[in-house]
């Protein structure tokens, strides 16, 4: 790409760099397309604007010390990845997990997912110029951060999840406010729908639009609402089920086509499920400790690890190799947002400018996850 | 085609009436000059030591475990004895909280449990030395 | 009370009339500006739950003319490749027309600066001037994003100006004159918008797309282009597009006021309360920019071949049709 450049510009086509400055990149994504008009002959995504070397980061810190590092890469989703790194440790080390832990755990990560995807309602239908249901997004959401907050203390980088189970316990207020979010949130739905899901406009915006079928989902390693949107039932959930999701009875919603509206669609679903796991994890919530007997230093035994969870965008794997120290001999996390991202290559050829930004919105990518 | 104009119609003033409607709801946001929040209990601000009654004091060792397991290093806390055989005792603590990332890995590992979080949270000042917090003051301030 | 004589006597009646008029009229736009930017961010506000402008003067009214002054004092950036004297004319092109076209809008029975016969032809006219402006803001600006943007406006503009005269053409036809004030009579009985709703309809959705607003704001649509054809303006040049934009939606909205809404006769019913013929009017043109703002804070954009394809597919057909059924119908009844 770098040498299209020096190509000199024909009369029919020109080069727009959208991003890494432009209201509707999410971050620092930057798009380098090649226009016929406002039509797209080729789309090539440059990324690394956001590198500030997190996997390299790890080689240097004690196992306890990487902890933070995890939700600043998926800012949107910090919870869930906390769990993934932690679980992955676990599994390392052989750590028992308290079942109020994992109760606990699944809570919050099933309400990060709801807060992400509220989020990324949000800033879609306001990729597509629809202001208002972003401030109403926002207003649910809000709950949820205030929920987590009271139970974690932070509401974006949550740092929550702690090797042998959370760092604090939860109290009846945090067991009926999440009652009261359910609700809230159930009864806000026909409202979405009226104002987004069935609007003519937004119908029109996103339907037929940036098609990602099965087999191009599969060819670049899409997961997430791209590959459930697409056909493929497949969620870590329930493919490799961890933490006590096995326990847990929800369903995976899928779409047929693949487009934009169906992911937007899979991802409404997905999140009336995440309410319905967390009605039912509040249910069962046992009593007991919060976090077992973890030695006062992580040393994990020689070897490699690979632990998956499932985050909101999709698949979120820890690979670990330890050399029996306490610092990693290298980590490397397995992100989604790169996967999906790299579709835009393959999708957005032929489209539309406005399409673009569909597309892009429809995808949800967190770019200082794909940057890492 | 008139079914379709007609459907899209109505879904566009099923959604200006899911609009209007909100006009003369409350407002949700808070005027934050004029009113504050409440902050939760677990909130994390900055690090500070927690007033221990038996002693009126805080009882850090210095053992600088919070120090080591920093993944930013903004802790730089020494210690001193008074006599030869006694406990070690913190005689200088300072956090940088302008690199700090609130992880608490600090409280969470603290043997003695003399560290917590403050609620403050303006935070935001004119030069990078105003993150420093100096902690055995701070304490010495409150008290 | 001398000098007020010497200077009608020295202009004579009709040239004092356009002179007093024109300064009205300048004022009446920037203070029309000041309180629809005010309106606009209240009713968003509002719409999504929050308080809006507040600090400066009561509820924050004077919170656009505190922006105003600061926009004023901006210093103006001309960047550095581009076409400087087209750069410097748009924002004054695009303010220019809207001028004009006050003079012929009747504000009431008796105040109307000028009532031409060809009243309306004149709006009409004036009013395409401004996509001439865009164009050329875009395309001197030379910044890609502004060049879509101007390119979209004029597409745009061009294909929503045939169905919106068309529609107007049927209201022409009941009541015989492009005078204005002819137009507003002939609506006595009974107001355009009751027997033509199809017309009025269409005139609003065309009028909401020549004035560039969302769900047709394609030329700035802020979320692809950045700011679409004013990407590289800022100041007072800035803010003479902006003023244009708001100016401009008065001026629709007083059309339609005009041609559909029986222009400054009272609200069907309420003809006894002692109140003057322009506050009518002002209160139904602001009425139709209230729901202009509620549409705009409520829906997505739609795409500019969606748009062009509603244009084209529906909204001309329907146009015509509507032009030959009325004119049938008109004919029958004389």
């Amino acid at each position: 790409m770098a040498n299209e450049f020096l190509e000199p510009i024909t009369e029919q086509t020109f080069y727009l760099n959208m991003g890494p400055q432009h209201p509707s990149t999410h971050g620092v994504l930057r798009l380098f397309l090649k226009l016929d008009g406002e039509y797209i002959v080729e789309a090539d995504p440059i990324i690394g604007y956001g590198h500030r070397g997190h996997e390299k980061m790890a080689e240097s810190h004690l196992y306890e010390q990487f902890l933070p590092n995890t939700s600043r890469m998926d800012y949107l989703a910090g919870l869930i990845l906390n769990h993934g790194y932690v679980a992955a440790v676990e599994k390392m080390v052989g750590i028992e997990v308290p079942p109020r832990a994992e109760y606990i755990r699944v809570i919050c990560a099933e309400l990060n997912r709801i807060s992400s995807h509220l989020l990324w309602f949000g800033t879609y239908v306001m990729d597509l110029g629809g202001f208002t249901p972003f401030l109403y997004s926002f207003d649910d959401r809000e709950n949820i951060l205030d929920i987590l907050d009271r139970v974690s203390g932070s509401r974006l980088t949550y740092s929550y999840c702690r090797f042998g189970g959370v760092a604090r316990d939860v109290d009846d207020e945090f067991i009926t406010a999440t009652q009261q979010f359910v609700e809230r949130l159930r009864s806000r739905w026909d409202d979405y729908h009226n104002l987004v899901t069935k609007n003519v406009i937004f119908i029109h915006r996103a339907k037929d639009v940036g098609v990602i079928n099965r087999e191009l989902a599969m060819r670049f390693g899409c997961t997430g609402p791209i590959l459930r949107a697409a056909g493929v039932p497949y969620d870590v959930r329930k493919a490799e089920p961890y933490s006590v999701y096995s326990e847990l009875d929800f369903e995976i919603p899928t779409g047929s086509k693949g487009d934009a509206l169906d992911r937007y669609i899979v991802r409404l679903q997905e999140m009336e499920q995440s309410l319905r796991i967390i009605e039912q994890a509040l249910e069962r919530l046992p009593d007991g400790a919060i976090k077992a007997a973890v030695p006062h230093k992580v040393r994990p035994p020689r070897g490699d690890y690979y632990f998956a969870v499932e985050s909101a965008r999709g698949a979120v794997g820890f690979y670990i190799v330890s050399d029996g120290t306490s610092y990693p001999y290298r980590l490397k996390a397995r992100v989604p947002s790169y996967g999906n991202l790299q579709v835009l290559t393959e999708v957005l050829p032929g489209t539309l400018v406005a399409d673009t930004i569909s597309i892009l919105g429809s995808i949800d990518i967190v770019v200082p996850e794909v940057d890492r | 085609m008139i079914k379709d104009i007609v459907e899209g119609g109505w879904s566009l003033i099923a959604g200006m009436w899911v609009t209007i409607r909100r006009i003369y709801r409350p407002v949700v946001t808070v005027q934050y000059p004029r009113k504050y929040l409440e902050m939760s209990p677990a909130y994390r601000g900055h690090i500070e030591f927690a007033q221990f009654p038996e002693t009126g004091s805080h009882n850090c060792v210095a053992c600088g475990t919070c120090m080591r397991f920093c993944p930013t290093n903004v802790i730089k806390v020494q210690g001193e004895k008074t006599h030869t055989h006694s406990e070690k005792r913190a005689s200088l603590y300072f956090i940088d909280f302008s690199h700090c990332s609130l992880c608490g890995l600090c409280v969470a590992n603290c043997p003695t449990q003399t560290l917590k979080f403050s609620g403050e949270y303006d935070l935001a000042h004119y030069s990078r030395w105003d993150g420093v917090v100096d902690l055995i003051q701070r304490l010495e301030e409150s008290a | 009370m001398a000098a007020w004589q010497n200077l009608v006597n020295f202009l004579g009646p009709d040239l004092t009339r356009i002179v007093v008029g024109l300064v009205g009229v300048l004022a009446l736009v920037q203070v029309n500006a000041l309180f629809l930017v005010w309106l606009e961010r209240k009713v968003a506000a509002h719409i999504q739950l929050r308080i809006g402008p507040k600090e400066v003067g009561p509820f924050g009214i004077l919170q656009t003319i505190v922006d105003g002054i600061k926009l004023v004092s901006k210093e103006l950036i001309t960047p550095r490749h581009v076409d400087r004297k087209l750069f410097m004319l748009a924002p004054i092109a695009v303010f220019l027309p809207v001028l004009v076209s006050f003079v012929v809008i009747p504000f009431s029975e008796r105040l109307i600066i000028r009532d031409m016969n060809v009243g309306l032809l004149l709006i009409f006219a004036f009013s395409t001037f401004n996509v001439l402006a865009v164009l050329v803001g875009g395309w001197a600006s030379n910044n890609k994003y502004s060049l879509l943007g101007a390119v979209r406006a004029v597409a745009q503009n061009v294909a929503y100006e045939i169905p919106l005269l068309l529609t107007v053409l049927s209201v022409v036809m009941w009541s015989n004159s492009l005078q204005m004030s002819e137009i507003v009579a002939s609506q006595s009985k009974v107001w355009n918008v009751f027997w033509m709703p199809v017309a009025a309809l269409i005139y609003l959705i065309c009028a909401t797309a020549e004035t560039n607003r969302a769900p047709f704001d394609i030329p700035e649509a802020e979320s692809e282009l950045v700011a679409g054809f004013h990407t590289e303006y800022s100041g007072m040049r800035f803010a003479l597009f902006f003023l244009a934009e708001y100016s401009n939606m008065l001026i629709v909205a007083a059309v339609a006021t005009t041609l559909f809404f029986g222009g400054w006769k009272s609200f069907p019913g309420l003809g006894f309360l002692p109140v003057p013929g322009w506050i009518w009017f002002f209160a139904k043109t602001y009425v139709l920019i209230f729901v202009a703002m509620w549409v705009r804070w409520t829906f997505p954009r739609l795409r500019f071949d969606q748009l062009m394809n509603f244009c084209w597919k529906i909204m001309i057909p329907v146009a015509l049709l509507h032009l030959i059924v009325y004119a049938g119908v008109i004919k029958i009844i004389n």
